[in-house]
């Protein structure tokens, strides 16, 4: 199990890692997740070793790591860039780990075999790294890093280089492997999709610091803060005030008073509008009269841009749902319990 | 501390090396000429001031220019085909291609004399199909021969500079141009043009260079008719002992080089492209019709051609007995090996004081010594160099490494006779002066050689290796060193090709009775006799096979694959 306690680290002054602290139980697969420049990479560096952290501890099974050079940690690290060593082919490149623990020839040719088999490159033993397709360097490289049987891989943004429909494939063929081997691991990603589809638990990462730890349901469910809802794409969200009256909770927003649930907050807050709990037509108990502004289609569902007074909404509805022409008044509803959720403002 | 110290320390060698070999030479030549007169303008006055010395310094320009123009003219077709079209053949050419580069200036004169020269292929055989008395193609000596000559060398610089360049460009770019509403016309001089003008440019002015300083081929195929500043150094040096006079040609010639050399530095440096990982093949696309497709087979069939038939001469000549010598009556038909067994004869006999085999030994000697020296001093500098915390010192101290590539041989050579024949440094005597020379003119190379090769290990690909539990001594064994180790074979064998070809320097500095090869043919081509000549050939085809071999095996075994100078 590997457990991170109070890592800092900070480069020329500048914070990139602040008090992260997050464990990974054995045969777990937790993803990284977080915009560009928000330390993901950074903390692959110091769990693997490469970087060294100014504060905090790195921790395999109770044991404290944090001054072990990285060629003793036993971890596997797949790089953004792969980093395949050009000087030695396929079978040079997945071989290495296996022969700098020295291990007999035979095992190694065996190992490396059933690594190719693995990620579907056999007959490619002999071919030169630089002459191969990205997605071929991408699982020479995932193949490298399984090969010596690391007891915690990490993978940094392994499909970022690949077109849409073989990332979609890899990314499935990928779970599937690492959940057969029972293969712990640490996987960074920009994007929320990859790690919804990998993930047991996501950790969001925002300038250094943990946004967020939850389960991809509960982080879709319940995001914890208005960055997180933004990141992940919900897009309405309102400043509100939270007025108490007796036993009642209310928001005041720019579409008026909303009834909201049971909160600790106080005073201005940020209300999200989830767009997918908001329905057409006058069925739910809050309701909303406006006009259609314009659509996006994309692909299985499709989002509806709707200007209520002078706040623009947007909902998000099954393809097969036919939208009249833009300009058309539409009228709105939806459960408060459901759609409405209050979070701090920053 | 230590961080401070280290890289200091590595720079020292280098330095305290050109120090004392090259700034100090040099700034010996710039004593000598100022001490003559009084004033700073002497030097110039000197030079400027004789109508005969100006002639040479026009007539250097007016070779140099005409000599670039034409490489440019035939190099830049090429470099096109090479970087945007597939062709059979297309590596084999630029094989090639490289390989007149590294061939020493003597053999290259010696190939075209044994095509061209009144002994060489063409007049034997005009001569015997129509019974002519004598040849009638006159090459040798003729200011053609210079050109050709020049063409035939730096050849390679526009392919290689210009067409890397060019084949590395997104074809994109390109095909963006043409969507926008441009036709093939203004898609080359809108968009193409200006995007390659930096490599044009830079080849161009390293084409300039080496022309304005060449020295065999002016002497040898040029004749005693024509003189460049390079040729004149060497004469008012060894003939009429006029050092004064030498070292104000020298200056002028060193501020002319020294200049251009550092405007190649500053653009070469633009040159350096980010790393595109796209390979240059998706940028080759098929001829348009079979005009264009003929047209491009006939040029390109030239071009081997141009390449190829010199060196095939030289090689058969070395073979073939084609003239009346001592003890024999008439030429033979037939191969024969009997120049190359000339090689091994009692030097006793020989005017030269200096048998052939003995040049050989000579040379290999030199050239063993020269690659021992070149990479104890290329490696500690390139690797300084790669360190990108010093960024600020790499930048100022790159430049100060190219500099003796812009020195001309024959000005390092003089500045070698007047500067290390006293105290502190007399070395008159001494065998390492040759060496010295050579490792001079090769550590450019060495340097541009190694640099790419160490950049090319990234920290990365030492944290992979890390990661997949390679010890810090066995990421030295198994990352650094294989990378590295193509590096130092790919440098070794530039210094020793540039070694044992090397004429200009050692024409100056070599004692009278070590002579190497390249002096030793020079030798042996101003001497009448067909034996001398078959030897000069023969001679001359070992120098040949020995070189190109070397540049072929650097061409397999380049790391980075980058077309640098």
């Amino acid at each position: 199990m590997l457990e991170l306690r109070r890592i800092h680290k900070s480069f020329d002054g500048k914070v990139a890692l602040s008090d992260i602290s997050f464990k990974v139980s054995t045969g777990e697969i937790v993803a990284l997740l977080g915009p560009s420049g928000s330390g993901k990479s950074t903390l692959l560096s110091v769990v693997a070793g490469l970087e060294k952290a100014d504060r905090g501890q790195v921790r395999w099974d109770g044991r404290n790591l944090t001054d072990l050079p990285p060629h003793r940690r036993k971890f596997g690290l797949m790089f953004q860039d792969f980093a395949l060593f050009p000087h030695r082919n396929v079978f040079g490149n997945v071989a290495f780990g296996l022969q700098m623990a020295s291990s007999n020839a035979a095992q190694v040719h065996q190992r490396v075999n059933d690594m190719l088999q693995l990620v579907g490159l056999s007959g490619l033993e002999h071919r030169d790294v630089s002459s191969l397709s990205g997605g071929e360097q991408q699982r020479v490289a995932l193949a490298r890093a399984l090969a010596p049987q690391p007891r915690l891989l990490m993978l940094d943004e392994p499909l970022g280089s690949l077109d849409r429909a073989l990332r979609t494939r890899l990314l499935e063929e990928l779970g599937a492997l690492l959940r057969k081997a029972g293969q712990t691991s640490l996987y960074v990603t920009h994007d929320q999709e990859e790690a919804y589809a990998i993930a047991d638990r996501i950790v969001l990462l925002r300038a250094g610091r943990i946004e967020q730890v939850a389960a991809p349901e509960e982080l879709y469910r319940w995001p914890a803060t208005a960055f997180v809802a933004r990141f992940l794409g919900m897009n309405n969200l309102l400043p509100a005030r939270i007025v108490k009256t007796g036993r009642h909770t209310w928001l005041e927003t720019a579409l008026g008073k909303l009834p909201a649930s049971k909160t600790r907050l106080q005073g201005e807050v940020v209300a999200l509008l989830r767009p997918d709990a908001i329905k057409l037509g006058r069925s739910m108990p809050v309701k909303l009269n406006g006009k259609l502004l314009s659509k996006r289609f994309r692909g299985r569902n499709q989002q509806a841009i709707i200007m209520v007074d002078e706040t623009q909404l947007v909902i998000e509805l099954p393809s097969s749902t036919v939208l009249p022409k833009s300009g058309a008044r539409l009228s709105l509803s939806f459960d408060p319990r459901q759609a409405i959720q209050v979070f701090s403002r920053e | 501390m230590r961080g401070r110290l280290v890289p200091l320390l590595v720079w020292l060698l280098p330095l305290s090396f050109l120090a004392a070999f090259y700034f100090f030479p040099l700034g010996s030549i710039l004593k000598l000429s100022f001490a003559q007169g009084e004033g700073w303008l002497q030097p110039f006055l000197d030079v400027f001031g004789n109508a005969g010395l100006r002639g040479v310094l026009s007539f250097t320009i007016w070779q140099a220019v005409l000599s670039t123009l034409f490489t440019l003219a035939v190099g830049l077709p090429a470099a096109y085909l090479v970087a945007r079209h597939r062709f059979p053949g297309k590596s084999l050419l630029r094989a090639l291609s490289g390989v007149p580069f590294v061939l020493p200036t003597l053999v290259v004169a010696a190939a075209f004399d044994a095509l061209l020269g009144p002994r060489g292929w063409l007049n034997l055989i005009t001569i015997e199909v129509f019974g002519l008395n004598s040849p009638p193609i006159q090459f040798v000596n003729t200011f053609g021969a210079i050109l050709v000559a020049h063409v035939f060398y730096n050849l390679t610089i526009v392919l290689r500079l210009v067409g890397d360049f060019w084949a590395r460009l997104s074809p994109r770019i390109e095909q963006a141009a043409r969507s926008l509403g441009a036709n093939p016309w203004q898609v080359f001089s809108q968009v193409t043009l200006p995007m390659i003008l930096p490599a044009v440019a830079a080849a161009a002015l390293l084409v300039f260079i080496f022309d304005f300083t060449s020295f065999g081929v002016i002497l040898v195929l040029g004749g005693p008719r024509f003189a460049t500043l390079e040729t004149e150094i060497y004469y008012q040096t060894v003939a009429l002992f006029d050092l004064p006079t030498a070292a104000a040609l020298a200056l002028v010639q060193l501020l002319c080089t020294l200049a251009l050399t550092v405007i190649y530095t500053r653009l070469s440096a633009r040159l350096s492209r980010p790393q595109d990982l796209r390979s240059p093949r998706i940028a080759t696309h098929p001829f348009a019709n079979r005009r264009t497709k003929l047209a491009a087979a006939v040029f390109l069939v030239l071009l081997a051609l141009f390449f190829a038939a010199p060196l095939g001469s030289l090689a058969l000549r070395s073979v073939s007995r084609l003239g009346a010598e001592r003890g024999r009556v008439a030429a033979e038909p037939g191969l024969t090996l009997d120049y190359y067994r000339a090689l091994g004869a009692d030097p006793r006999s020989n005017i030269f004081f200096a048998s052939p085999s003995e040049a050989i030994q000579t040379s290999l000697l030199y050239a063993g010594a020269t690659v021992a020296l070149a990479l104890a001093i290329g490696l500690p500098a390139a690797w300084a160099l790669t360190r990108r915390r010093d960024a600020f010192l790499s930048r100022l101290l790159d430049p100060i490494l190219m500099l003796p590539l812009g020195t001309s041989a024959v000005t390092l050579g003089l500045g070698f006779i007047v500067a290390l024949n006293s105290p502190p440094l007399d070395l008159r005597a001494s065998p390492a002066l040759i060496p010295l020379a050579h490792t001079l003119v090769a550590l450019p190379f060495v340097v541009r050689s190694l640099t790419p090769a160490l950049r090319s290990i990234r920290p990365r690909l030492r944290q992979a290796a890390a990661v997949l539990g390679a010890a810090p001594t066995q990421v030295l064994r198994h990352i650094d060193l294989p990378l590295v180790g193509r590096a130092l074979l790919v440098s070794a064998m530039f210094a020793f090709a540039i070694s044992i070809g090397e004429f200009g320097a050692t024409a100056l500095i070599a004692r009278p009775e070590y002579p190497t090869i390249p002096v030793l043919i020079y030798r042996l081509l101003s001497q009448p006799g067909a034996l001398t000549y078959g030897q000069a050939m023969a001679l001359g085809t070992i120098l040949m096979v020995v070189t190109a071999g070397g540049m072929l095996a650097i061409e397999k075994l380049r790391v980075a694959d980058v077309g640098e100078f």
